[in-house]
């Protein structure tokens, strides 16, 4: 996903084209329409999830009421602790959106910041930073990811951190170039030119021409984020019991896929549905962005 | 000469079975037969092939170094023990390679006379020499067996005839003919430990039913009948061992008909093995307890009420319905069902008013602190899921609680960490409680490792004057009855005086065979012997 951004020119922020909800029907994309709104519908759930349930009903254990198929009372059924899914999923929405939110904002601070820098101020510096970013690019994300677990420890914190610090590369490299060729245009010399400083240039002229990209990867970025963070959490690197994280939650729920499947199927299916809808989603931004996509439209 | 070889073997059945794909077509009638042959011959394997799939693999066959059950498994069918346990219950010593044995007036000198025209599987004759070598290996420290401490109170291995030996200990031992009868007391082949040296426990050979053929690591275990065996000879013609660490993949085993016996069928399949109409499932009790163990070395557990108060805090029964599907037991004493001396008491009730009247009169306020709570994820029966459980059960009657899941090999080496001058003296201590599990049959072992103080596998930091002198008394206590009497006062005081741990439930062993099989012989420490198994 990454890389199909990284081919693309230099995307221009779209002007008169509507807001994204009238380009999506415009061009008959509903599909991405109804994933908008699956990612609206689990933002506003993660927010507002206290006001239905309490902590106390996603946590705590209630062996008499264990394994409860789906009926009234349990909508979709108890786990295998007795422990209502539905407020265990809605709690694991919160969760893995914190999760998702805060660690893409640490890739996307320290990462933007690096390689709008490197770009702007080529150099043997840059070119070492820029070197460096290649290298844990090489490395796989999830092992990264698992060291920096291991060191910091079993948390949500520490696996915000892991994914973060594991995105920052993706970025770096992502900003480097069109940041680099940025500053060679026309609008930015003749701003140069007009004595504005560097700063000025950065913040007025280049980064508002790289903005469109920023949202396009931050929305694929999160779902791998959701992707990562559930993998690491169902390997037993994420936060402790009873915290109901959905990878967690898969991963106790395993045993019983043959006799409970509804227990599996709760964290699973919302896993699915918001990965997917984050991918469609970045996806159907990706076009609204690209001027190319535009012709004739 | 090398003409009439080609001229043979070139047109001969032999190639075709080797090389049937470049045979051309007029050649369909040789390759018929050849598959024929080929496929027969597996199935003939297949017929006398008893083939057992375990969790776990095996990590050596050095009958004196290892201690884990799938190990022992394979032990069993390769050696033999001077003495050995009459049938599955640790109640009665019978012979084995002893044929008899005598013990002097002064309780310090037993003479073992042997049994004859006994060999090993690698031809050196079984005698008082093999016997030493085996004793005297085990007891050196430079072999480094962590079952060394055992045989401690031995003085010295003497053989006056090749048929006798005299075991000299320096102090009356009544333990001494149990430490005989485990596993790692097995007698090797002296000829093949001097041959082998270290990768000995890659090659082991015994005087046993069966014969160490192979070992491929993560792979199987391969075993044949030895048809020179003195005793009972075994049934299949060969054995094979194959660890399947995933549970559902060991059903799965089972199912489609590539195992015979499948150990540690997870609960939650067990009524899928049992209507599946292709196997049948064994439920046999096993002397595993699993529980959590209270740091009694700092608060809030350093207090016994607070130790009472948990103990009533957890319904077991709910645990066992819910959790483990009915497939194990609440416990009714420290110890679980097969373990020697064994002595029952009244369930811990589930009382949560109670527990939390104990809490506030320890507390007033309540206990302010984090309990903190290990456990591992994969060991033991839900493991994990049992400790969540009781988590819960914690934070009802007003605890908070702390929770860390292990994988197994960091968490042993955590807790039997040693850390002097903190606490417990162990890595422990840097939790409030933890679980584990054990299934030692040996009354006298399982009680000492938890409650004398410091013992190595001591990690509670517990320790209790009546339970040392006690245990004290035992050691040297020749007579049985009034030795076992002392470890059931010992359970009493740890059941009801001061408890430990927080006993969970005692575990049972869930065996799948494929239909038909028979003779499977289950002993409470998880050990199963299948020399007498007899296949469809």
């Amino acid at each position: 996903m990454a890389s199909s951004i990284l081919a693309s020119p230099i995307p221009e922020t779209p002007r008169g084209r509507g807001n994204f909800a009238a380009y999506l029907v415009r061009n008959r994309r509903y599909v991405a329409l109804v994933a908008s709104g699956l990612i609206i519908a689990f933002i506003l759930a993660a927010i507002f999830v206290p006001l239905a349930f309490s902590w106390e009903e996603a946590t705590r254990v209630k062996l008499g009421a264990a394994l409860l198929p789906p009926g009234p009372g349990h909508w979709l059924g108890t786990d295998e602790l007795g422990r209502d899914l539905v407020a265990r999923v809605l709690w694991g929405a919160r969760i893995t959106l914190v999760v998702a939110v805060c660690s893409v904002a640490i890739a996307l601070a320290v990462g933007v910041t690096t390689g709008a820098l490197c770009g702007f101020y080529p150099g043997t510096l840059s070119g070492i930073v820029m070197r460096l970013t290649d290298f844990m690019l090489a490395f796989p994300r999830t092992l990264f990811a698992i060291m920096i677990i291991t060191v910091a420890g079993n948390s949500i914190a520490s696996l915000t951190l892991a994914i973060g610090i594991s995105t920052i590369p993706v970025y770096a490299r992502l900003f480097y170039a069109p940041v680099m060729a940025l500053k060679q245009r026309e609008f930015v010399v003749a701003s140069r030119a007009l004595g504005a400083s560097d700063l000025r240039l950065l913040a007025a002229h280049i980064l508002p021409n790289v903005l469109s990209l920023v949202i396009v990867q931050a929305t694929i970025s999160l779902a791998e984020a959701i992707l990562i963070g559930s993998g690491l959490s169902f390997l037993g690197l994420g936060p402790p019991p009873p915290t109901p994280e959905w990878g967690v939650m898969i991963a106790g729920s395993r045993a019983h896929i043959a006799s409970n499947p509804h227990v599996i199927l709760a964290p699973g299916g919302a896993l699915f549905l918001v990965i997917l809808s984050f991918n469609l989603v970045g996806d159907a931004l990706r076009d609204y962005v690209d001027p190319r996509s535009h012709a004739g439209a | 000469m090398a003409a009439i070889h080609n001229a043979f073997f070139s047109k001969g059945i032999f190639m075709n079975m080797l090389k049937p794909r470049y045979r051309p077509r007029c050649a369909a009638p040789r390759i018929t037969l050849a598959a024929l042959l080929l496929c027969a011959a597996p199935l003939f394997a297949h017929a006398q092939t008893l083939r057992y799939v375990q969790g776990t693999d095996l990590d050596t066959l050095d009958p004196a170094v290892t201690r884990s059950t799938p190990s022992h498994i394979v032990n069993l069918q390769v050696f033999n023990r001077l003495v050995a346990w009459d049938g599955t219950t640790a109640e009665k010593i019978v012979p084995e390679l002893a044929e008899s044995w005598t013990l002097s007036p002064d309780h310090v000198t037993w003479t073992f006379r042997l049994r004859h025209n006994v060999k090993f599987h690698d031809g050196t004759p079984f005698n008082a020499a093999a016997v030493k070598v085996s004793l005297d290996r085990i007891r050196d420290p430079a072999l480094g067996s962590p079952n060394r401490s055992y045989y401690a109170p031995i003085a010295s291995v003497t053989t006056p005839a090749d048929d006798v030996v005299v075991i000299a200990t320096s102090q009356p031992m009544p333990m001494l003919l149990e430490v005989l009868a485990e596993d790692w007391s097995s007698i090797s082949s002296p000829t093949a430990v001097a041959k082998s040296g270290r990768a000995y426990g890659r090659n082991p050979v015994g005087t046993g039913p069966y014969v160490f053929k192979s070992w491929v690591q993560g792979d199987k275990v391969v075993l044949e009948r030895n048809p020179d065996y003195f005793g009972v000879a075994g049934k299949p013609a060969r054995i094979e061992f194959r660890p399947v660490p995933e549970g559902s993949a060991r059903v799965i085993e089972l199912q489609t008909g590539s195992a015979d016996v499948v150990s540690h069928i997870p609960p939650e399949a067990a009524d899928e093995v049992k209507n599946g109409g292709k196997a049948e499932l064994h439920i046999v009790p096993s002397s595993f307890q699993v529980f959590f163990e209270l740091n009694a070395a700092k608060p809030p557990f350093d207090d016994v009420r607070m130790r009472k108060a948990v103990n009533l805090a957890i319904d077991r029964k709910a645990i066992v319905d819910k959790v483990l599907n009915g497939y194990g037991k609440v416990p009714e004493s420290p110890v679980a069902p097969g373990v020697q001396g064994r002595r029952t008491f009244a369930p811990y009730a589930y009382d949560p008013a109670q527990a939390r009247k104990l809490i506030k009169e320890v507390f007033p306020n309540g206990y302010d602190g984090t309990i903190v709570m290990w456990t591992c994820s994969g060991r033991y029966m839900k493991d994990k899921e049992v400790a969540e459980a009781v988590q819960g059960y914690l934070n009802d009657v007003g605890l908070k609680t702390e929770f860390k899941v292990w994988e197994w090999a960091s968490y042993q080496k955590t807790l039997y960490r040693a850390n002097p001058g903190h606490g417990t003296g162990k890595g422990s201590n840097d939790a409030n409680m933890w679980l584990l599990g054990t299934g030692i049959t040996n009354v006298d072992t399982r009680l000492r490792r938890k409650l004398a103080a410091g013992d190595s596998s001591n990690l509670t930091g517990y320790s209790n004057p009546k339970i040392e002198a006690l245990l004290k008394d035992a050691s040297s206590d020749m007579d049985l009855a009034t030795r076992m009497a002392k470890y059931g006062e010992v359970q009493r005081i740890a059941w009801t005086e001061s408890p430990y741990s927080i006993p969970l439930f005692d575990q049972v062993q869930l065996i799948g065979t494929r239909k038909g099989v028979k003779g499977l012989v289950v002993h409470a420490d998880e050990v199963v012997d299948v020399s007498g198994v007899t296949l469809p």
